[in-house]
């Protein structure tokens, strides 16, 4: 058409005068709509199981910002302190301030560089024993209008009102009771059950009393244990002994009630006086926080904001970072070594043998894991199949060889289980090199050993990378097999990310080690793309 | 001509893949240098086999291959030195045009000025010289076929097999590439041994053609003797087309012979392998061979025809008409200008002389 001269400047007309392109589109619609319906079932499942967990866990790792709701005045004061000599006493009033009284949830806006740390609300004192109300309203007035506390009412009715089994109400109501909490403080596991039950009987109006005032101040202070405990835990990460120094404190702390409190402070726990506890409370200052992922690599923010080395005795996980490379790396390459032949004979072999080869491989595809991984303890183990042979062989009975709960054990078991990860798409792609090639090579020349070199591992490249990708991936994440035969020095990465999800319950931590994973993994990725070319990946 | 005069050598060469069946059966065939030899063959005939064998691909499981007198038996096909063109090339799909032609003059060790210019002589010689850096699957076929054919000359072969090279190629295509193919075979003087199924591409270009069937060769002939004077009946019918007449051997006179059609008639024939008198014989005659209404005691065989079916084919007519029986006996009439016209239906007469009838033995008839 580009030859000829326009026929006409009008758009194209099909026989009933409708623009073609109208046309194209009506009749296209059908076709696109489908298209999209049968796509939407996987992008909602890769969405909802696969991107939000992944973002979610990209967010924890740099969240910091638990702590700032437990100390918004002393980090609002902590820059003016010299950071070199023991904090004077407004500082040491401010941390009292903030672990001990529950002002910081009454006052509306108290968080990060809102903090006014001159406003006189954050020195009223609750009478511990009541009465309340005159305290917080002096807090905040904001507490006396009933306006403040309809949202509160209107969460609390969700829980009333709930319909269905007495089961079910019960779970709304609890959930009610969680959610006033969340509303009032940042945290969403504990419960407000004495706001709960005052909220009930309210009509939403009247001016709110005493009563309203004593559930909130108990359920503030049960609440605030629980955040204490929690950035207590989030200190230690950052000097070990923090912990215990607020457990320990805050329940001496309790019947100091007078400035000054430095003394007193130190005199509870003479930790207080020591100038590095103080200083680690200012890496910690900021709501996002890179510590996780320095910690991931044995390393941490120091005083003047610079990156250090851990303590000797604290560092762990560059060691496994590295061993888990390095696992991965030979898995991978003993895959590639014993899958090639293989994957070789797979493809060349008469069918009637190719398929009970196949059947080999698949087998253990098929068998749990876990039954997989306890042969191999018993083929592995110091009396086990291969030493019992090696015994009987002439090996002198007190030198069997440990292989397992080792280094080794994990590289064996986990090329056997890998193996046909690398075997399967090597064999998809060798099935498609004609047997001509070959011959061709040999006939212009090439020696068989040239003719493989130069003319048909060429063609199995793409087979080899789906492989290599494939094995290295899902090894340097793995984690049953060194947990089962790992042993000590078997262990790699993927079983801290376990232990500090399941154990240490340090989930920064392991999102951060998580994150640095997927990070890797994409970069090898990207290599692989840049060298290879990633349209060049056959994976079956 | 003495045994020594020959380039390859079959010598009572057997193969069997499964040690219950012969796939080539005793087979000897002596190749002169220079010469374009074709083996003939509907598949399954052998003709494959027997060039696998030449390449080194296939053992021989009885017998001798000589290669300039010496015994290639046990040399594997690396050092064979033979070029070869496959059925669907075999170019190597991960290299350039260049990189496949360079291939085997690099693993012979050749210095790198040495490589690229021969190289590009190879790929001028085949008219494809702008297209060294592209890959072989960004060019068409026909132009694939060509890079196959100057890889298997690239490094001065003195000999090159050809198995079924031009299959893959449309019609048109396929008979370019045949002269092209024919003119490289004269001007370089490579010896030729080239695989097909289809009887003109042999026709168009060989020196001999072997026809194979059942693992043997059923002749060993130049194309026109081949096409003129089949020596049994498969060949007859194989190459070209052909009236076959049935019946039983009257009499032998020399090298003439009578033979007594199923439905009684005797026609003259040229004996060719019938051995005695009353054995059953296949008459062969080109259909080109026939004469309509041809001059009385012009022919020895004169029969009565009736005209079934005209067909009307540009250069020629085709009619299919009644003789002997037989009601599928076909006669191309040439569209000359005093050609006779006929119409279906008419009664004619039919004559042929007895050297274009030849007397041949009976194959069991598949089709």
């Amino acid at each position: 058409m580009t030859n000829s001269p326009p026929v006409s400047v009008q758009p194209l007309l099909t026989a009933d005068g409708i623009p073609l392109k109208t046309s194209l589109q009506r009749s296209m619609r059908r076709s696109k709509l489908r298209a999209i319906c049968l796509v939407l079932p996987p992008l909602i499942f890769l969405l909802g199981l696969f991107i939000i967990p992944i973002g979610n866990l990209l967010t924890r790792s740099t969240d910091d910002t638990l702590i700032n709701y437990q100390l918004p005045l002393t980090f609002a004061m902590i820059d003016q302190w010299d950071r070199k000599t023991l904090p004077e006493e407004d500082l040491f009033e401010a941390i009292y301030l903030d672990l001990s009284s529950l002002n910081k949830y009454l006052i509306s806006d108290n968080f990060s560089d809102a903090v006014d740390p001159s406003d006189p609300a954050w020195r009223v004192r609750i009478p511990k024993k009541g009465p309340y109300r005159d305290a917080m309203i002096a807090i905040d007035p904001r507490w006396q209008s009933a306006s403040t506390w309809l949202p509160i009412h209107e969460i609390a009715m969700v829980g009333v009102n709930a319909q269905g089994t007495e089961r079910e109400r019960e779970n709304k109501a609890r959930r009610a009771q969680f959610n006033i909490c969340a509303y009032l403080t940042p945290l969403t596991n504990a419960d407000c059950t004495k706001l709960y039950k005052v909220l009930q009987a309210w009509d939403g109006a009247s001016a709110p009393d005493e009563t309203f005032f004593n559930a909130l101040y108990k359920d503030l202070s049960s609440a605030n244990k629980f955040l204490v405990g929690k950035s207590s835990t989030r200190m230690n990460y950052g000097k070990p002994g923090f912990k215990s120094l607020i457990k320990k404190s805050s329940r001496k702390l309790k019947k100091v009630s007078e400035p000054p409190y430095r003394d007193a402070m130190i005199k509870a726990d003479k930790r207080w006086g020591d100038v590095a506890f103080w200083q680690t409370l200012v890496t910690m200052q900021e709501p996002q926080t890179t510590g996780y992922y320095l910690n991931a690599v044995d390393r941490k923010w120091n005083k003047d904001h610079e990156i250090e080395l851990q303590p000797a005795e604290r560092r762990v996980y560059a060691m496994l970072w590295w061993r888990t490379f390095l696992v991965s790396l030979i898995v991978t390459v003993g895959c590639l070594i014993l899958a090639y032949p293989v994957a070789h004979l797979l493809a060349t072999l008469p069918l009637r043998y190719s398929n009970i080869l196949m059947i080999c491989v698949l087998m253990p595809f098929w068998t749990s894991l876990l039954v997989r991984i306890v042969a191999w303890m018993v083929m592995l183990q110091q009396e086990g199949v291969i030493n019992d042979t090696l015994v009987m062989l002439g090996l002198p009975d007190e030198n069997r060889l440990p292989m397992m709960y080792n280094f080794t054990g994990t590289v064996i078991v986990m090329i056997q289980i890998l193996l046909p990860f690398m075997i399967l798409p090597i064999y998809s792609v060798m099935k498609t090199i004609p047997p001509n090639y070959m011959k061709a090579a040999q006939n212009l020349g090439a020696t068989p050993a040239i003719a493989f070199l130069r003319v048909y591992m060429p063609q199995t490249l793409p087979g080899i990378g789906a492989g290599v990708i494939l094995v290295f991936i899902v090894a340097i994440g793995y984690y049953i097999t060194p947990e089962l035969v790992g042993g000590k020095d078997g262990r790699l990465i993927g079983n801290m990310v376990a232990y500090h999800m399941q154990k240490s319950l340090n989930w920064g931590l392991a999102a951060a080690m998580g994150s640095i994973l997927l990070a890797g993994i994409l970069m090898l990725y990207w290599i692989y793309d840049k060298i290879v070319g990633i349209d060049n990946m056959k994976l079956g | 001509m003495s045994d020594q005069d020959f380039f390859v050598r079959f010598i009572k060469v057997q193969k069997s893949y499964d040690g219950e069946t012969l796939v080539v059966k005793n087979l000897n065939l002596d190749i002169k240098k220079g010469e374009f030899i074709t083996m003939l063959g509907p598949s399954g005939s052998g003709k494959t086999t027997c060039l696998m064998m030449l390449a080194g691909f296939e053992p021989a499981t009885h017998g001798e291959i000589y290669l300039g007198n010496q015994p290639i038996n046990a040399v594997p096909p690396h050092k064979r030195g033979i070029g070869m063109v496959f059925q669907n090339y075999a170019l190597f799909p991960h290299m350039t045009v260049n990189e496949n032609l360079a291939f085997p003059l690099e693993v012979r060790r050749l210095n790198k000025s040495e490589i690229e210019s021969r190289t590009k002589r190879a790929l001028d010689m085949v008219q494809l010289g702008a297209f060294g850096n592209r890959r072989p699957a960004q060019l068409s076929g026909g132009q694939q076929q060509r890079v196959a054919v100057a890889r298997a000359l690239v490094f001065d072969p003195d000999l090159v097999l050809m198995d079924e090279p031009l299959g893959a190629l449309d019609k048109q295509l396929r008979e370019q590439m045949q002269y092209e193919i024919k003119h490289i075979h004269e001007s370089l003087g490579v010896t030729i041994v080239y695989v097909t199924h289809d009887q003109s591409e042999a026709l168009t270009m060989s020196n001999r053609i072997a026809v194979f069937d059942d693992g043997v060769i059923q002749q060993l002939a130049a194309p026109n003797d081949l096409y003129e004077r089949p020596e049994n009946a498969f060949v007859a019918q194989f190459i070209g087309e052909n009236n076959r007449l049935t019946g039983f051997v009257h009499s032998i006179e020399g090298n003439h012979c009578q033979v007594e059609l199923d439905n009684g008639d005797h026609v003259q024939a040229f004996k060719v392998n019938v051995d005695a008198v009353g054995d059953r014989a296949t008459l062969s005659l080109r259909p080109e061979r026939v004469e309509v209404n041809p001059e009385p005691g012009k022919f020895p065989n004169l029969f009565e025809a009736k005209v079934e079916e005209l067909i009307y084919l540009g250069d020629h007519i085709r009619t299919r008409a009644s003789v002997c029986g037989h009601s599928d006996f076909i006669v191309k009439i040439p569209n000359a200008s005093h050609h006779a016209a006929l119409n279906e239906g008419d009664i004619v007469k039919f004559g042929w002389s007895m050297e274009d009838c030849r007397a041949l033995d009976v194959v069991e008839a598949t089709n």
